[in-house]
């Protein structure tokens, strides 16, 4: 995510010069505001979190609490019905990450020159974004009961282990692939047409126009949506929370961490739990940034 | 100006975080058993002067909170109907309610409030399904209190609000499951209330010969596979005296194979799901009722709480139900199952707990019936009145002459855990079912026991 | 029209072809994607009897009484609509501030130390929201500031730093640094230059972080429900729960009230559509 960085004059005077001190006491208090209230909601909760994973914790309205070490984890780590719901959330976010990047990237190839149309359909690709996660599943059920059953005389995907995954990956595809084709119609106006133009002087195919010149340039934009996506997919929990809630099939990682916090008096696991995910997440995504920012260094 | 601002509020959050560093866990220990001598102290002293004439504080200013998970419309109504009446008496009482749906969010922000010290009043739920509450000392004991000792309230209606032998809750209504059956289309193919296995089956036969759907299901709600299972497994284990059962599940002594009964309320329930249509593991309870209404399916396994919407649904339409208990087998063996539905705890901790409890024991007595009206639920107490449904007043009947399996007749309830294990294993049964997928009652139970013996392994 | 197919050469008519496909496929996208759509609004307009008889045509007596018995019967609505309004504007604005001011720093400065700086703000995106309910609750309460529009402001703003710092960082970037450097010639000191210079450059990128916030702040139902338990702080999302819970049987009300909570943000949407995917663009190619 971080992008190429330029070599710049800051350097150029030693690093405790009067110079350096003001320039950097300058940024600290640019960015002290937003640090301040990030820390205070986001940071020290995560932190104060982790003691308790350590620990048998049973209920959050009980102070009584033995250390037990690792065992949390290691409990977790070797229990299968944890490790399902990994594989749950992953199918999800392996469907969701696809399906809204290759239908936002194919309706922003589509739609990326500006025109009256063009904008009409942009406004409407992207309107599902302003519903609340909720609302779209609890709407999205009806749909798939009252449309979709209906007419093709299939069981709604909700009601199907086999397929719930899928019909939940679905209403995430709705509602966020508008916004991955935002990006990449950014990315597509970026691209200069002169390389299109020499491209097409030297014969080559549409295809190879594709290849060649469209996607290479596009991969601050697939990095961008991946990363975003990715992070949103591994921490789903409104949509099975919402029309999904008994289904073994439907569980996801969070889900799991929640139940054990606040619904099954198992509050020490369930931190456990929401650590091993919170790292699993941070390992993914930093793979895969660096991934494509080295694709974006090849580029 | 907005640079002010921004700065104002980074003010309050630095003095935010110190506070909030500041208290750690030993302080927060100190100060809760401060706080829990200071209530004991005083509840002695409430003790005292509940005894002394009523009269005497009528006037008393007092806010009661009352947390609950009420959603339905009817219930909210009723609720605030029994505190207007409440505030008749004592005018000087404020309510406030907070409510939030029990699936998802009742018990995380009731547990997240009390971890805070936030101490409502009245805390709505049975004893038994939320046992930290009475570990940590959130329900007051009431197996002394002469309201309730006075109402002659049945063994399993005590044991509903019970743990460890001590009453700690207000039963106030109570739940039973069935067959809704559409009484013309029952009529119009001549077809007569099965009282067994048999004759249901013989029923359902003629209405799938005369092209209608047997039965309409709703298993996108767990709870729906559940009370299929509840007609066998509660009056079996109750006939033979397992009234330790689920104590014995949870605590791994016994398995589920132990108990052949579970085993048998699958096939009985198995039975009933060979006329399944294609939508049971869709319809939640609301597209249920809708499709029942609208003559889709002559018979819905139903909970007594959906009445209520059912009425509302028929509307001014034409369309006529009645409820019969499900045969378990061809003897006639089947009760009727029975369950405290609105039970309610008073909070010993919080600051107007006394008020509380007269709120509470007026709820259960001279408050009872504007509830049950207003509700259409059955009393615990038996009392009803002619402005219920007859359809209620009968299932009241019923249990008034004791022929009934009552869940507060076991010895622990289901934990939540448990419960959602337990529903678990049944919703993929019942897909199975369904869709053809062909798992036996007893992979069903290898599930079910994987998920139990998971639940113990992870509870140290 | 037909006459001008007729004249054009072999790839023309290929053009010509594949736009019409083009425009076709995008019309039955664009059709399913509003699907939904459609349901919310015919159900919201239907009368219970009606959705029970036929839930998918139109209806035959469109009634607006639903979306008043929302407004009338509901009283959490109305109170929901100013909370949420006077949560989500202070939130949106404020994010504004912060992060522009700390997006601009990460993306002008390349040292270590502010590359570490951004990782750990982008860090925030990763961190599921149940793992810091329970501390940030419980730290909200110590404060006092629980069911207060403050409490959740602060809240929802640090929850909020990690995506809208992910969107300006990669922009700011594509600013030429040269204007700062040119005030600060004139005399100006970096705060000045900041505010009169760059700020006004951030425009098409604060356009859409405040689309983007807004949308996220006015739907937020997990930080509000946790943080806002008094009836009179509460937010639109939580008013909701009276139609979306176990035992919805109003779906007519469900989806009037569903209608009405959409309708600022979707003009808010329409007002800003330009600068959004213009400030969406400079953001994502550039980060």
């Amino acid at each position: 995510m971080v992008a190429k960085t330029r070599k710049k004059q800051e350097h150029t005077h030693p690093v405790f010069s009067r110079y350096n001190l003001r320039i950097h006491g300058g940024n600290m208090l640019f960015m002290l505001p937003a640090l301040i209230i990030y820390i205070a909601v986001v940071l020290i909760p995560f932190f104060q979190g982790i003691p308790y994973s350590l620990t048998n914790w049973k209920s959050i309205i009980s102070d009584k609490m033995i250390f037990v070490g690792l065992k949390n984890y290691t409990t977790l780590l070797t229990n299968k019905y944890f490790l399902d719901t990994f594989l749950n959330t992953f199918k999800f976010t392996a469907i969701y990450l696809l399906g809204a990047n290759i239908l936002g990237l194919f309706l922003a190839m589509i739609l990326w020159r500006s025109s009256r149309f063009n904008n009409i359909v942009r406004t409407v690709m992207f309107m599902p974004f302003t519903v609340s996660l909720v609302g779209a599943a609890i709407v999205w059920s009806y749909v798939y009961t009252d449309i979709i059953s209906s007419l093709f005389e299939v069981m709604s995907p909700l009601g199907c282990s086999s397929q719930v995954i899928g019909g939940m990956a679905v209403i995430a595809i709705w509602r966020d692939m508008g916004y991955c084709m935002l990006i990449y119609i950014a990315g597509l106006q970026s691209i200069p047409t002169e390389y299109y133009e020499a491209a097409r002087v030297d014969g080559a195919s549409s295809f190879q126009r594709i290849k060649h010149i469209t996607l290479p340039l596009l991969i601050p934009a697939f990095t961008s949506n991946i990363t975003l996506l990715l992070a949103w997919g591994l921490k789903v929990f409104d949509y099975p929370m919402a029309v999904a809630r008994n289904m073994e099939a439907a569980k996801t990682t969070t889900m799991y961490v929640y139940d054990n916090i606040f619904g099954f008096s198992k509050a020490g696991l369930g931190q456990a739990a929401a650590i091993i995910t919170t790292v699993v997440l941070l390992i993914l995504t930093t793979a895969v940034s660096r991934m494509f920012r080295k694709l974006e260094v090849e580029a | 100006m907005k640079k002010l601002w921004a700065l104002m509020l980074v003010g309050v959050m630095m003095t935010g975080i110190l506070t909030g560093c500041s208290s750690d866990k030993t302080d927060e220990i100190s100060t809760k058993t401060e706080t829990e001598t200071t209530t004991d102290a005083k509840s002695e002293t409430k003790a005292e002067t509940t005894t002394e004439p009523i009269a005497e504080d009528t006037d008393k200013e007092a806010v009661i909170q009352v947390f609950h998970y009420m959603t339905q419309e009817t219930k909210r109504t009723g609720l605030e109907a029994v505190e207007a009446k409440f505030q008749e008496k004592y005018p000087n009482v404020t309510f406030e309610n907070l409510f939030y749906n029990q699936g998802t969010d009742y018990f995380p922000q009731l547990s997240t409030a009390l971890a805070s010290g936030e101490q409502p009043e009245v805390i709505m739920g049975n004893p038994g399904l939320y046992p930290d509450l009475i570990t940590e000392g959130y329900a007051m004991d009431l197996s002394d209190n002469e309201i309730v000792n006075s109402l002659n309230l049945s063994s399993g209606d005590l044991g509903d609000v019970s743990s460890d032998g001590k009453i700690f809750g207000f039963p106030i209504d109570f739940k039973t499951w069935g067959v809704f059956y559409n009484v013309k289309m029952f009529d119009e193919l001549g077809l007569k209330v099965p009282t067994t296995q048999t004759e249901l089956m013989e029923v359902c036969k003629k209405l799938e010969e005369a092209g209608r759907d047997p039965w309409i299901h709703a298993f996108a709600d767990a709870v729906f596979g559940d009370i299929e299972m509840r007609n066998t497994v509660w009056t079996r284990a109750l006939q033979n005296g397992d009234n330790d059962i689920f104590e014995q599940l949870m605590s791994g002594d016994k398995k589920v194979t132990d108990y052949t009964y579970i085993k048998e309320g699958l096939e009985v329930w198995q039975e009933r799901m060979q006329w399944a249509r294609d939508d049971a593991m869709s319809n939640n309870q609301d597209k249920s009722l809708e499709l029942f209404v609208a003559g889709q399916g002559a018979m819905l396994y139903t909970g007594s709480w959906s009445v209520g919407d059912l009425v509302a649904k028929i509307g001014d339409g034409d369309f006529e139900f009645n409820f019969f208990v499900a045969p378990i087998d061809d003897s006639n063996s089947q009760k009727l199952n029975v369950q405290v539905d609105q039970a309610f705890m008073v909070n010993p901790h919080s600051e107007y707990s006394d008020m509380a409890l007269k709120f509470m024991e007026f709820w259960i007595t001279d408050g009872a019936l504007i509830w049950s009206e207003n509700t259409q639920l059955p009393l615990c107490t038996g009392v009803s009145s002619d402005n219920l449904l007859p359809l209620i007043k009968t299932i009241a009947e019923i249990k008034g002459s004791g022929t009934i399996s009552h869940y507060g007749d076991f010895t622990k309830p289901f934990s939540s855990e448990f419960t959602t294990a337990w529903r678990q294993s049944l919703t993929s049964f019942a897909e199975s079912c369904v869709s053809g997928g062909g798992m036996t009652p007893d992979e069903c139970l290898v599930n079910m026991q994987a998920l139990f013996d998971d639940i113990i392994a992870t509870s140290y | 029209m037909k006459n001008d197919s007729f004249n054009l050469n072999n790839s023309e008519m290929k053009e010509l072809i594949l736009k019409i496909s083009k425009i076709v496929v995008v019309i039955i996208i664009m059709l399913v994607v509003l699907i939904p759509f459609y349901i919310s609004f015919n159900y919201s307009i239907k009368d219970h009897t009606e959705i029970t008889n036929n839930r998918l045509a139109l209806p035959e007596n469109p009634t607006i009484q639903n979306f008043i018995t929302v407004i009338s019967e509901n009283e959490q609505f109305l109170i929901g609509y100013k909370n949420s309004i006077l949560n989500t504007i202070p939130t949106v604005l404020l994010l504004m501030v912060i992060t522009s001011m700390a997006s601009y720093v990460l993306a002008r400065y390349s040292a270590k130390f502010y590359q570490l700086m951004y990782l750990v703000f982008i860090a925030g995106i990763l961190i599921p929201f149940q793992c810091i309910m329970l501390p940030l609750y419980l730290n909200i309460y110590n404060t006092g500031l629980i069911s207060t529009n403050l409490g959740f402001i602060i809240a929802r703003t640090g929850l909020q730093i990690s995506i809208s710092i992910l969107v300006v960082t990669g922009f700011v970037k594509s600013v030429p640094r040269d204007m700062e450097e040119a005030a600060s010639i004139d005399g100006c000191n970096r705060f000045q230059a900041f505010w009169k210079i760059v700020f006004p450059l951030m425009k098409p990128v604060n356009a859409t972080q405040l689309v983007l916030n807004t949308l996220f702040v006015w739907n937020d139902y997990n930080t509000a429900v946790v943080l806002l338990r008094s009836p009179e702080s509460r937010t639109l999302p939580l008013a909701q729960i009276i139609y979306f819970n176990e035992n919805t049987s109003e779906l007519n009300l469900a989806f009037a009230f569903f209608g009405m909570a959409m309708i600022p943000i979707l003009i808010l949407y329409l007002s800003m559509q330009k600068h959004v995917v213009s400030g969406i663009m400079a953001g994502a190619v550039k980060g």
